[in-house]
C-alpha cells in the first residue's frame, strides 16, 4: 500500500525517474529492536497533563530537555535511528495525552536511506494532518532538518548533503504556512557562514554535543515558542 | 579543570601497584584514564548548566545517563538530575565531584562498576574510588544522602566485545567488597541485581538490548524498588 502510494508520488515529483516505468524502491521499514524497546516505554509511561513532546531521532533522543527546560512536564519521544515512517507509526502514543506543544524533528535518516525529499515531505504532512485530526488544540512546531557538517561525517552518511537539507527544509517551510503551523528554523543556532553544521557543536558531523542542546532550548526559548 | 584532571589522571595511570597475592615481580598495572571525547562534551554542558537546589542525583555511566529518570519520576517533589556519562568509570566519576556537590543534593544515587571490570581494575582500586567519592560528599555536601547501588551483572551470551568476556563472574566479588565498604562508611548500599539477574546471576536477556545495558522500561522496575524501599 506505502509502496504504492510513494511510487504514484514519485511519478508525479518528476526528476526522480527516467521513465515511466521506473519507480524509486524507498526503505520505509523502521520496527528495530531499539524502536520497539523505546516505544514499549512510551506505552507504559503514564499520560500527563500539560505535555511537551520532542518528537523525533537520535538527535532528539540524546537532549536532556526536562533539565534544560525545567518546571514543566516535558517528555522526551525521540529514538534513535528513527524515520518518519517511524514516527508516523508511533504518533497516536504521542497524541494520546493530547499534548499541550509537540516540537518534531526527522527527515535526516531518511535522507541518508536515500528516500527522496518529496517523500519525507509526504509523510511531514500526514504528521500534521494526524495532529490535527486526533489532537487539535496541540500546538505544532515544525522544526528544520538540522545542517551537517560533510568532512566529519562517517561514509555511512554519503547520501546526506547540506543543499538537500535545504531544499527539505524549503518544503517543510511551504506546508508549515500552507497548514497553519510553526516553522521553526534551527540553521539560526547551527549553521556556521557556509551552512554545515558548526564544527566546534558536534562530534560526528551530524549528532549534536550535550552543550549544543543549551542553545537550541535557549533559541527556542528567545522564540518564546516554550 | 578539564587539563588538570588529565594532568592527575596521567599521574595515576603510571601508578603501579602490587597485587597482594602476586609474586614479587608481579604488578598490576592500572588504567586510570578516564578523559575522552565524550567525557569532555558531557562535562563541558555539566559546567554550563547550574544544579538546581534540593536536587536527585542519578550518577554513574551510560547505564545511568541512558535512563529517562525525569520522565519517570515526574511526580517527585525534586528536580531531578541526570550526570551519567556513557563510558564512564570510577575514577572519571571522582573527578567531577566537585560539581555536583556544589549544588548540594538531596540526594545521590551512584551506581558503576562495570567499567572498571571491562578494564580490569582490580576491585581494591575501584572500591577505594567508591570511598574517595563518599568522602568527598560527606566532607562538602554532608547533608547529601548517599545511596550506593550494585554494578549491574551483564550476560555474555549477548555482548560481543573481547573486553566483556570473562566479566559477569567479577560482579559479584565487586558488589560484595562495595557493600562491605558502604557499611564502613555508613552509607545505604542498594542490591539492584534482584531486579535485573536471572537465576544463573546474568543479566537478562527480557531487559536489555545488548547484554550491558537496559532497556528503557527497565528503569521504571528500578524506580519501582526504589520506591519500594522508600529510598525515593
Amino acid at each position: 500500500m506505502n509502496k504504492l502510494f510513494f511510487a504514484g508520488l514519485l511519478l508525479l515529483a518528476g526528476p526522480f525517474h527516467a521513465s515511466a516505468q521506473e519507480t524509486i524502491a524507498i526503505d520505509s521499514s523502521y520496527a528495530n529492536g531499539h524502536y520497539l524497546q523505546r516505544l514499549d516505554f512510551f506505552k507504559k509511561m503514564p499520560n500527563q497533563k500539560k505535555e511537551i513532546v520532542f518528537v523525533g531521532n537520535s538527535i532528539t533522543e540524546g537532549g536532556k530537555w526536562q533539565e534544560l527546560i525545567p518546571n514543566k512536564h516535558v517528555i522526551n519521544r525521540g529514538i534513535s535511528g528513527d524515520v518518519t515512517y517511524g514516527i508516523l507509526a508511533r504518533l497516536d502514543e504521542v497524541l494520546a495525552s493530547k499534548p499541550v506543544k509537540i516540537f518534531l524533528l526527522s527527515g535526516i535518516n531518511d535522507m541518508k536511506r536515500g528516500t527522496p525529499n518529496e517523500a519525507i515531505l509526504a509523510n511531514y504532512l500526514r504528521m500534521i494532518k494526524k495532529i490535527k485530526a486526533e489532537s487539535p488544540a496541540t500546538q505544532v512546531y515544525f522544526q528544520s532538518v538540522l545542517p551537517v557538517n560533510i568532512p566529519m561525517l562517517p561514509k555511512s552518511y554519503e547520501k546526506l548533503s547540506n543543499s538537500k537539507i535545504l531544499a527539505l527544509n524549503e518544503g517543510l517551510k511551504v506546508l508549515c504556512v500552507t497548514y497553519k503551523v510553526h516553522y521553526i528554523d534551527l540553521h539560526a543556532v547551527f549553521a556556521d557562514e557556509k551552512g554545515a553544521l558548526k564544527k566546534e557543536l558536534s562530534m560526528d558531523g551530524l549528532h549534536l554535543k550535550s552543550a549544543a542542546y543549551i542553545l537550541w532550548a535557549d533559541y527556542l526559548k528567545k522564540e518564546h515558542v516554550l | 579543570m578539564i587539563k588538570e584532571a588529565k594532568y592527575s589522571s596521567l599521574i595515576l595511570g603510571m601508578v603501579v601497584i602490587c597485587a597482594a597475592n602476586a609474586a614479587a615481580q608481579q604488578t598490576v598495572k592500572i588504567d586510570s584514564n578516564y578523559v575522552n571525547s565524550y567525557y569532555q562534551q558531557r562535562v563541558e554542558y555539566f559546567d554550563k548548566m547550574s544544579i538546581p537546589k534540593n536536587a536527585i542525583v542519578f550518577l554513574g555511566n551510560s547505564i545511568t545517563e541512558r535512563g529517562e529518570w525525569q520522565e519517570i519520576l515526574s511526580d517527585s517533589p525534586y528536580p531531578i538530575i541526570n550526570r551519567g556519562v556513557g563510558g564512564d568509570n570510577s575514577f572519571g566519576i571522582l573527578a567531577r565531584m566537585d560539581r555536583i556537590l556544589a549544588a548540594k543534593p538531596k540526594a545521590i544515587f551512584l551506581m558503576d562498576g562495570i567499567n572498571d571490570l571491562f578494564r580490569k581494575l582490580p576491585n581494591e582500586v575501584s572500591v577505594n574510588n567508591y570511598r574517595r567519592i563518599i568522602r568527598l560528599i560527606k566532607l562538602k555536601s554532608p547533608k547529601t544522602k548517599i545511596y550506593i547501588e550494585s554494578a549491574l551483572p551483564i550476560n555474555e551470551e549477548m555482548t560481543k566485545e573481547p573486553y566483556t568476556k570473562e566479566r559477569n563472574k567479577l560482579v559479584p566479588l565487586l558488589n560484595e567488597k562495595i557493600k562491605a565498604m558502604a557499611l564502613e562508611e555508613q552509607v545505604t548500599y542498594i542490591n539492584i541485581c534482584p531486579i535485573f539477574q536471572d537465576e544463573a546471576g546474568k543479566l537478562r536477556k527480557d531487559i536489555t538490548p545488548d547484554g550491558v545495558h537496559l532497556k528503557a522500561s527497565a528503569y521504571i522496575d528500578w524506580v519501582t524498588y526504589l520506591k519500594s524501599q522508600k529510598y525515593l
